[in-house]
């Protein structure tokens, strides 16, 4: 028997056999150093953004109204009061917190997969003092910022319609950039699986689409079989939701949702570092 | 010696075995050549120097600390000019560069002197504001030479730096690259190309299936193979030609 400090001892930088793990490839950082680099990366998302955020801000502005006007106000003449809100007004908190989970899915999914792939920007970057880790850490915080940004973006119309009746929904923002942090970890998870572009059609249409439709959002998941409202409890963007909608009636008992997404970003942000960083990296 | 490497193995996750016990040092202020053909493991080698991934097994230290334990402060004393040019398209060359120089922390204001003094040397400073897939493939290995040295490196590290490029751009590459290393800058590099081993480097290992087959000054190398020129060597010390 060898013990483990005597195995890693031994083993030297490239593992005993088969894939390197992520900390042989950041060559000796603490995670606090890769944690204050990951700025770098954030910003040269930022420079990037800038160039093209006009049109972008357009869209995000009007397709949430588009939801609302389209499935809400079509639904609403059928369904009464849901625990007391409008339809237009239960759904809205969900359609906010959306936001979050597609600005993370989209910048982790296609974007990552094409600086990777065909870019080659984190080649580049790591013939810097960056590594792996700080690289996709940016890229976390990259896109929990686009979820803060593009969910402010929403918030405006749907407050001036008058939807929210409270101003604690502001909270959801917070609620939502936890809701963006784990859609990039999935995206990220995703992506280091991807072999081909068209393989996120696999992503969005067998997770992300039914995460989105059984989420609670267009109606109370106590109208769902037991089974599967038991399925819901366990997915990240329920409680997102139901967080977003105690909040929008002013309601901060959003505790038990809140310690929920958070665990979740400790468990599922180390994962997608794992299993991307031997795709950054083949080694 | 600035880089130093004792019996270094790479094994990819593929099974293939690229490096196979390479040994070698490098002196600080020379120009070093790993001359080799295609899939000789060069890039492979490089890019372990580079702290891009560690060895399989061996040593290597590089400026005096190990890839494994130190590889963000050796990153920063290292310009890095990659074989395939992997300049950001979505950006500008000034933008290229800019952000560059942030990963490396240098200071707002140096950057921007540095910026001006780089596109300068490498006579793009008419392209400064163009998008980088709006500028030639010669042009854009100007902006990767550039980029690899903004952070005033100790050593340079080129991988097939003429690769692709036209004789202008690859004279303005030479003759930058001999001026960085009369300042003193360590110059290792990587090249099939026999002349560009010629001109530039005071040693030349040769590499041919993850090995150092031989190892001398380009004068050493003539004379103890009794030949005229450099691919004359070559055809002796490997057998086999290369292709261009
Ligand atoms: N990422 C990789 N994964 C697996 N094998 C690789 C990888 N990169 C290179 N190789 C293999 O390693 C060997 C050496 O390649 P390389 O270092 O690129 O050679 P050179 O730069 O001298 O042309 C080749 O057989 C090549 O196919
Ligand atoms: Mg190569």
């Amino acid at each position: 028997m060898i013990s483990l400090r005597t195995y890693k001892k031994n083993r030297g930088a490239g593992g005993v056999e088969g894939r390197i793990s992520t900390a042989d490839l950041c060559g000796g950082n603490s995670i606090w150093k890769d944690l204050y680099d990951s700025r770098l990366l954030w910003m040269r998302q930022l420079t990037v953004f800038r160039k093209t955020y006009k049109v972008g801000l357009v869209i995000r502005f009007f397709e949430p109204l588009l939801y609302l006007f389209a499935i809400g106000l079509g639904i609403s003449t059928y369904v009464g009061k849901i625990n007391g809100l409008t339809y237009i007004e239960f759904i809205a908190p969900g359609i906010l917190i959306t936001t979050a989970m597609w600005a993370a899915t989209y910048e982790t999914s296609f974007a990552i997969y094409t600086k990777i792939h065909y870019q080659r920007t984190y080649e580049a970057i790591l013939a810097t003092p960056m590594n792996v880790r700080s690289i996709i850490i940016g890229e976390m915080a990259w896109a929990g910022t686009k979820a803060i940004l593009n969910m402010t973006i929403v918030m405006i119309p749907l407050a001036l319609m008058g939807l929210f009746h409270s101003p604690y929904i502001i909270v959801a923002i917070f609620v939502g950039f936890l809701v963006g942090l784990i859609y990039s970890a999935f995206g990220i998870i995703a992506t280091s699986f991807i072999r081909a572009m068209d393989h996120y059609g696999i992503y969005s249409t067998f997770f992300i689409m039914p995460l989105f439709m059984f989420s609670g959002v267009f109606y109370p998941i106590e109208n769902l079989p037991n089974v599967l409202a038991f399925f819901v409890y366990l997915t990240p963007l329920y409680h997102g939701v139901e967080a977003a909608r105690l909040l929008s009636v002013g309601d901060l008992g959003i505790m038990l949702h809140v310690v929920y997404l958070l665990v979740m970003v400790v468990l599922l942000v180390p994962l997608a570092l794992r299993r991307i960083s031997g795709r950054i990296v083949v080694a | 010696m600035v880089v130093s490497a004792k019996n270094l193995n790479k094994r990819y996750s593929s099974g293939t075995e690229a490096i196979r016990g390479i040994s070698f040092d490098i002196k600080k202020g020379e120009i070093y050549g790993f001359l080799g053909p295609n899939g000789a493991g060069k890039s492979t080698l490089i890019k372990m120097i580079s702290c891009y991934f560690p060895a399989t097994s061996g040593e290597l230290s590089v400026l005096g600390l190990d890839p494994n334990k130190k590889a963000s402060k050796i990153k920063r004393c290292l310009g890095i000019m990659p074989q395939d040019n992997n300049l950001d398209p979505d950006l500008t060359v000034f933008e290229n560069l800019y952000l560059y120089a942030n990963y490396f922390s240098v200071p707002r204001k140096k950057r921007l002197e540095r910026i001006d003094e780089l596109l300068k040397l490498v006579g793009l400073e008419h392209k400064r504001n163009a998008r980088v897939t709006q500028i030639s493939g010669g042009q854009q290995r100007r902006v990767v030479l550039a980029r690899s040295i903004i952070n005033e490196p100790k050593i340079l590290i080129l991988d097939e730096p003429s690769a692709g490029l036209d004789p202008h751009s690859r004279q303005v590459v030479w003759s930058i690259v001999r001026d960085l290393n009369a300042k003193g800058c360590t110059v290792i590099l990587t090249t099939h190309y026999m002349k560009e081993a010629e001109e530039l480097c005071h040693r030349i290992a040769f590499v041919d299936a993850g090995k150092i087959v031989a190892l001398d000054t380009p004068e050493g190398h003539l004379a103890a193979n009794n030949a005229t020129d450099l691919e004359d060597v070559y055809l002796k010390t490997m057998g086999s030609s290369l292709e261009e």
